[in-house]
This record gives structure tokens, sequence and C-alpha cells, in this order.
């Protein structure tokens, strides 16, 4: 049932005063969002260029600094995504090209068969696997240094979004299996904007065109009903609420960054896990690119016996992923003995887990951004030979090693203080004392990035 | 509008040319992890040169990494000898694909027919 738009104006009206800022209160924005521009424009551009590094990593140059498919994928985009997340939410998951892929087979030959539901109980579980998977066999086999490799691994991906395209309804492979949407989800959850319904309009609907569609625009692709989304995890921003909803009930906000994991109502241990495993990968890729990691081999090798880099790799992979997982349960152990707090380990470990992910997103963004700042001229060098022309190439870097590591230090800085904040506000704004050991885990788990960071680290091209 | 133009010229020459001096210039490129498992591209050997990583100690013979790219300015990986596309796993992954396409096909314009 469409609410009368007297009522509708009157509620709003109401709201307006307490609710904070809607960016669709701008006309020329709402009106952009409601059109069919939006957001296929983006999409298309960012399926172009998809096609074009996707065609540069399987058949261009096999050397990786001069490869532009490797520059945009790993110089540029890897580095600026995390900071797209914490900026605009999952917007990049609106325009991702996968996405828009599925988009298409769906719409052309696709079914409209629910998901399966062992993809929706252990989706989550699926991409814990899927993300350590691989950043393994990036170091295994060189992914990331190696075009072809990263070529392959876009279209093993590709496979993967056409299989369940065709089988299945909506964005099932975004929401349960891709590896960046579980990434995307918890850094967006601290993000700093959210798409919402308005309470008040949205409890007399009873058309649900947000989540069943309309004329206007297809179901939410994420499987979400505005009307009880209390998360930013999996909203991305595509607009279809919006342009579906009769009742103009949908705002999209900025927010205090992090504010969305204070109070998170259904914590799950899956998210908690992700974010302490991705600290452990930002330890690993930190690790392989630093001055200490050979003495760390030769260390690992003398235990292990043998010499053969898979074996000792694998060794600290393991130790490296196990090192936040071992430290948020011995906390939350702690915590629970000490009377910090009355609630069981595992109670503790899923819902402070989440205190972990400002840190997660620090670590991610300060090492790429030693990559985008030393590395970024490959980008263009590599554009501007793909069009044709002919340069001199000099050096990558924009800025000096010490500038970049200084950038660095401050973002860790700002992390701790967000993972400590969101420490306090999960542990109810509780006594210093009680919640001491969740801040000690964060100012160690920051100590122990800086001090990464503080070491030589090599390039990626 | 004008700033703006001159600003992104400013940032093309600047970009294009090579005659900044950067503090990270000096630095080379160090092993990746996959040349460390002996995938090392053709032209990464480091045999023969000897210059040390900023704030590296490359005395020792335990900092001896296969496949480090140790040579010239920038980031440069040296001679690399170019292959061609794999077609096998090019065609693996377009026949896998058009197999998912075609099963969709027939699913939806032959078997459903007339349902949706």
């Amino acid at each position: 049932m469409v609410m009368p738009t007297k009522k509708i104006s009157e509620v709003k009206n109401q709201i307006v005063q307490k609710k904070p800022f809607d960016f669709l209160s701008i006309p020329i924005l709402k009106n952009f969002i409601q059109s069919r521009w939006y957001p296929g424009i983006f999409q298309w551009i960012a399926f172009v260029v998809f096609s074009v590094i996707v065609y540069e990593l399987v058949a261009g140059t096999v050397d990786p600094s001069r490869n532009l498919g490797t520059s945009l994928t790993w110089v540029l985009w890897w580095p600026i995504v995390p900071l797209l997340f914490l900026f605009i939410g999952r917007f990049w998951c609106a325009i991702c090209p996968f996405g828009k892929l599925s988009d298409i087979i769906r719409k052309t030959i696709g079914s409209v068969r629910p998901t399966p539901r062992f993809l929706r109980k252990y989706g989550l579980w699926l991409i814990d696997i899927f993300f350590i998977a691989i950043t393994y066999s990036d170091h295994i086999w060189g992914i990331v240094e190696s075009p072809r490799g990263s070529g392959y691994l876009l279209l093993l991906l590709v496979t993967m979004v056409v299989a369940t395209s065709v089988f299945y309804e909506r964005r099932t492979f975004c929401k349960t299996l891709c590896f960046l949407g579980g990434l995307s989800g918890n850094y967006s959850r601290s993000g700093a904007l959210e798409l919402r319904g308005t309470p008040e309009i949205c409890k007399s609907c009873k058309t649900q065109s947000c989540f069943k569609g309309s004329e206007k625009a297809e179901g939410c692709p994420m499987f979400q009903y505005v009307r009880t989304m209390d998360s930013s995890a999996d909203c991305n921003l595509c607009g279809n609420c919006v342009k579906s909803c009769p009742n103009d009930s949908i705002r999209i906000s900025p927010r205090v960054p992090t504010a969305e994991l204070w109070g998170i109502k259904n914590p799950k241990i899956e998210h908690a896990f992700l974010a302490a495993v991705i600290m452990g990968i930002v330890f690993v890729q930190n690790i392989t690119m630093v001055s200490i990691w050979q003495d760390i081999l030769t260390a690992i090798g003398a235990v292990t016996g043998t010499d053969n880099y898979n074996v000792n790799f694998t060794v600290a992979f393991i130790i490296s992923m196990l090192i936040p997982i071992l430290l948020l349960l011995g906390t939350a152990k702690i915590t629970s003995l000490t009377g910090g707090s009355l609630a069981k380990v595992k109670q503790n470990f899923v819902r402070f887990g989440y205190a972990i992910i400002p840190l997660d997103l620090a670590g991610h963004l300060a090492h790429n951004l030693f990559h985008i700042i030393t590395e970024g001229k490959a980008i263009w060098y590599n554009t501007v030979y793909f069009i044709g022309m002919n340069v001199t190439r000099g050096d990558l870097a924009f800025a000096s090693a010490p500038t970049v590591q200084m950038l660095q230090y401050i973002i860790i800085a700002i992390g701790m203080v967000g993972s400590i904040y969101t420490a306090y506000r999960i542990g109810n704004k509780g006594s210093f004392k009680a919640l001491m050991p969740y801040y000690s885990l964060m100012i160690f788990l920051a100590i122990i990035n800086i001090y990464l960071f503080s070491l030589p680290m090599m390039h990626r091209v | 509008m004008k700033g703006r133009i001159l600003f992104v010229l400013a940032l093309i020459l600047i970009l294009s040319g090579n005659t900044i001096a950067f503090a990270h210039e000096g630095d080379m490129k160090v092993p990746s992890t996959s040349g460390l498992n002996g995938n090392v591209q053709a032209g990464h050997s480091m045999e023969g040169d000897s210059q040390d990583m900023e704030g590296m100690d490359m005395s020792g013979d335990s900092h001896d990494m296969e496949g480090m790219d140790m040579g010239g300015s920038g980031h440069s990986h040296g001679p690399v000898v170019e292959t061609p596309p794999n077609v096998k796993v090019l065609g693996a992954f377009g026949a896998v694909n058009l197999a998912f396409i075609l099963v969709g096909i027939w699913n939806k314009w032959f078997r459903r027919r007339g349902e949706i």
C-alpha cells in the first residue's frame, strides 16, 4: 500500500529534525540516482576498463612493471578500494565488473532459483576460506607479480560469476562467494556512509518493493530488506531501492566512521574470524615484503629441516593467520576470567572481533599506500605506452620512503584509536580496567604493524 | 576551470618527465615471493650486482636472494622473455564459461519456455 503524499511529508518533517543529513535531499543527486544512468554509467566504464585489464594481463607483456593490467589492478585499484569502502561504503560492488557481468547473465539467460541453503548458511565461511586461499596461492604462485597469474585469477572469478548467475537469483556470487565482498562488507561497517529506510514510513509499507522490486528497478540484488536493514555490510548503494520505493523512505546519510560497529545486533563468528584473519593477511603481506623475511624463512627452515620455500612459507602463513586469532581468543578468555565481561569466551571473541576492523582497514591502507605512492607512476607510464605514445620511464615513486612511512604510522595510529574506541563502545563504555585487555590487544597489534612498516619494503611492479 | 586545466597539464608534465630527484630513487626491487619460490622470470637474476637496498644489510650470504632484481634505477625488471598468450588455458576458460552459458540458454529459452 502506498502512503498518501501528505502523510509522507508530515512524517518526514517530523523525522528530519532528529535525523542526520540526507544526501537524497539534494535534488540533482536524487534525480541522478533514480535515473537509469545510475549506476549503469559507472558500471559500463568499469566494465570496459576491466576488459582492457584482462586482455592486457592474459595477452600483454609478462613484465609486471610494464603491464598496464598489473599496474591498474595491483598498484591503483587494490590500494584505492579500501578507501572507497571507508568513504562511500560498498559503492564499488555496485559498479564492479563481476557484478555487472552477473546482472547481464541473469537478465538474459539466468534463472530465478533461490540461493542454495548451503551457500546461505556457510557463504561467509566460504568467503573466509577463499580469501585465505587466494592470499596463500598468491604467495605460492606469485599471482600479483605475474600478469598471466593475475589474469587467470580474474578469469576464474568470471567463471564463478557466470556459473552462479546462470543458476541462481540476484547477486548470489557477490553475497556468498566473493572474497572481496567479505572484505568490503567488513570494511563498510566502519565506513562513513549508510543507506537506511525511515522506520516510521517503512513500518506501514505493504509493497516491500525495495526487496521485491518494481517496474522501475529489480529488487535488492544483495537480498536486503531496507525496513530491517541495520548494517551497511550488504548494501551496494546500487540505488534500486531508491528507484523502487513508492514512499520516498530511503535516506543516504553520513555517519561517524566505526559507528555501526558499536552496536552490532547479531554479531557473527564468521565476521569476527574474518576480521582477525585480515589482520593476519596484513602481517603476511608485510612480512614477505620486508628485509627480515629471509631470516624468518631461515629460522622456520631450521625447525622444519627443509629449505623448501613452499613448506616454510606455509608454516609462516599459518602462524601469521593464527597470531591475531589466538590473541583475540586469549584476550576474550582473560576478560572472562578477570571479570571484565560476564559473557562467555566465545561471545567475547565474536563481539570484540569487530573492534579489530578499523585496525584491519588501517593496516590494509597503510600497506597499499606504500605501493601506490612508490610505484604509482607505473600507471601513467603504462597507460601512455598502451595508447601508443613513447615516454621516458623514470622513477616510479611520487614521494620518498620516509614520507610514506610517516603516513603509514599516522594511518595505523588512527586505526588503533578507532579500534580502541570501538572496543570501548562495544564494551558499553565499561571501566578502563574491565576493557584493558582489549585496549592492550589493539595497541599490541598496532605496534606489530608499525614495526613491520618501519622496515624497508619491496615493490610490486 | 582554467586553474583545473592548468593543474592537470602541470600534473601530466611532471609525471611524464624524468627530472625530479626522489629520495626513493636509489631503491630497488627485492625479490617477489614467487621469485623465491623459483617461479622467476628470465632476467631477474641479480648475479654480479652488488647494490644494497636502503636499510638492508646485504653483506652476508644469507641475504642473497635468488630472483632479486637489483639492477638499474627505478624498479626495472630487466630483460624479460615475452611469451604469447597461453591459448590452452584461455581456451579452457572459454569452454567452461561457454558451457555454463549454453546451459543457461537451454534452461531459459528451451526447457522453461513460456514459464517466465
